[in-house]
């Protein structure tokens, strides 16, 4: 594993105890690891289960963050109503080639 | 999750014992204001939608706290809603007004109102198990086009469907049953969860194996694109862009997929189309094309319910590389199940997941093409 950033959502790993039909942490093994963005210094944590296949995992201080959101906010759009951030996608795109995000199938 | 024996077990888990938090559209405006109540099963009781004199379309409880009549079988009598068992007279806040035979009004004579909001030409009430009104941030967007004349009228359809609707809900991260169930060709399938905003970003073609009227496929390898942007603005209310062929010109379409709970294990499924007229079209001409796309939907909506009130709810499903982020999808909706206090930052702090189609398009256009050759074999030697 690699040493990425554990937070919460990941750290549920069994399938018991999980109160009152509380939604379960996905089973499939993502190895997320940090992004930091080459543009803004936005960090996410970013999985890869090919090439093509891309999760990622904002925190409400990275969407701060990211400058083009903002420039986007300060004309009136949504953050969860934009598809992505370009220079994000890019970073985690150089991440990938450059063997620091691995593509890693469940 | 596996026996002894390396058998995979389903855990049904149940369906949430409350109703979840968040606007819930009940159709169409302009048919309740007929000068009638009307009844609407949901949330686990009945309620009663009638026109004040004003015109404003009200929602309360439907059960008299009287005597138990039913409301909605009664009449509206100036601003109120009066009971037809012994006349009682209700509100639009909720306070009894009159009692005709009576002196008074006994003060604790109080019914639950419910908070309205009428967008797109539609109603809406705010379920809220806390009893909080709404935050102003999780109001229903506008539609432009719901307001433009250069756009047909809503087209409006509804199924009862027996079944919690986590199922519905589930189909924002469902890439491959749009294959299977809605006869699409999914090429690009992205999610995004933010808030209180699940979207769904869809690319299509057309299958050339299937056509929808039954008629005999041609063969034909022209690829009539679609591209759908979809958000859920709460728990039950999805926009849907739509971009699609039509004929060889590209229409500009929004379709609405909604639903509001009867019980734990019933709700009611509801869509409505509009699509923005093509140059030269009528205006009922522009209503016919928007009712031919409702059809459409629906015929895959009535898939999707056959799957629905047949399948077992399953709390966890058994995911492949190539399925979409049915967790993540679930644990952003389980927010409105919950005290607002009680959501986490993480659960809806945004979350982005791209699915590779790549393998699922090698394999569908091999099967596309099988089902190609067979049908023209048939027709060759029939």
């Amino acid at each position: 594993m690699t040493n990425a950033v554990q937070p919460d959502w990941r750290a549920q790993s069994d399938w018991q105890a999980q109160p009152d039909g509380a939604a379960r942490p996905d089973e499939r093994q993502s190895r997320y690891v940090p992004v930091r963005c080459r543009e803004c210094g936005a960090t996410v944590l970013a999985a890869k289960f090919s090439v093509q296949h891309t999760s990622v995992q904002w925190d409400a201080a990275a969407v701060d963050q990211c400058a083009e959101f903002a420039a986007r906010r300060a004309i009136g759009e949504q953050s969860p109503l934009i598809e992505r951030c370009g220079a994000m996608r890019a970073s985690i795109e150089t991440a990938a080639l450059e063997g620091q995000l691995p593509v890693s199938p469940p | 999750m596996n026996d002894r024996n390396g058998v995979r077990s389903i855990d049904v888990g149940a369906p949430p014992a409350r109703f979840a938090r968040g606007w819930h559209c009940l159709g169409l405006a302009a048919p309740f204001r007929d000068g009638s109540p009307h009844a609407v099963e949901a949330f686990g009781t009945k309620l009663v939608v009638f026109a004040d004199e004003s015109g404003v379309l009200r929602v309360l409880d439907g059960y008299c706290r009287h005597m138990g009549g039913d409301l909605s079988r009664g009449t509206i009598k100036g601003n109120a809603i009066a009971c037809p068992f012994h006349d009682w007279r209700w509100g639009p806040d909720g306070k009894c007004v009159k009692i005709p035979y009576s002196r008074r009004v006994p003060p604790t004579a109080r019914t639950r109102a419910w908070l309205t909001l009428e967008q797109n030409q539609q109603l809406f009430v705010w379920n809220d198990p806390q009893g909080n009104p709404p935050a102003p941030e999780v109001t229903i967007p506008r539609i432009e086009g719901a307001y433009s004349d250069e756009w047909s009228n809503w087209t409006w359809d509804s199924l009862s469907v027996d079944a919690n609707c986590r199922e519905v809900v589930d189909n924002v991260v469902d890439m491959a049953h749009f294959f299977y169930i809605h006869f699409a060709f999914p090429t690009y399938f992205r999610n995004v969860f933010e808030r209180h905003i699940a979207s769904q970003y869809l690319k299509t073609r057309s299958r050339p194996d299937y056509e929808p009227d039954a008629r005999p496929a041609t063969g034909s390898t022209t690829e009539i694109g679609l591209v759908s942007e979809a958000a859920y603005y709460g728990p039950s209310y999805m926009i849907d862009y739509l971009n699609y062929d039509y004929h060889g010109v590209p229409m500009d379409a929004v379709l609405i997929n909604c639903h509001y709970p009867v019980t734990p294990e019933r709700f009611i499924l509801q869509w409505g189309v509009i699509v923005k007229k093509l140059p030269g079209l009528s205006p009922e001409q522009a209503d016919k094309v928007a009712a031919k796309f409702a059809k459409f939907v629906g015929l895959g909506f009535q898939q999707d319910v056959d799957i629905w009130t047949h399948k077992t709810r399953i709390d966890n499903p058994l995911l492949c590389a190539d399925d979409g982020p049915v967790y993540q999808l679930r644990r952003w909706y389980e927010q409105f199940y919950l005290d607002v206090e009680a959501v986490p930052a993480d659960m809806v702090a945004r979350h982005e997941f791209e699915i590779d189609t790549s393998r699922a398009v090698e394999a569908w256009e091999a099967e596309v093409a099988a089902n190609i050759a067979a049908r023209q074999a048939g027709v060759s030697t029939a």
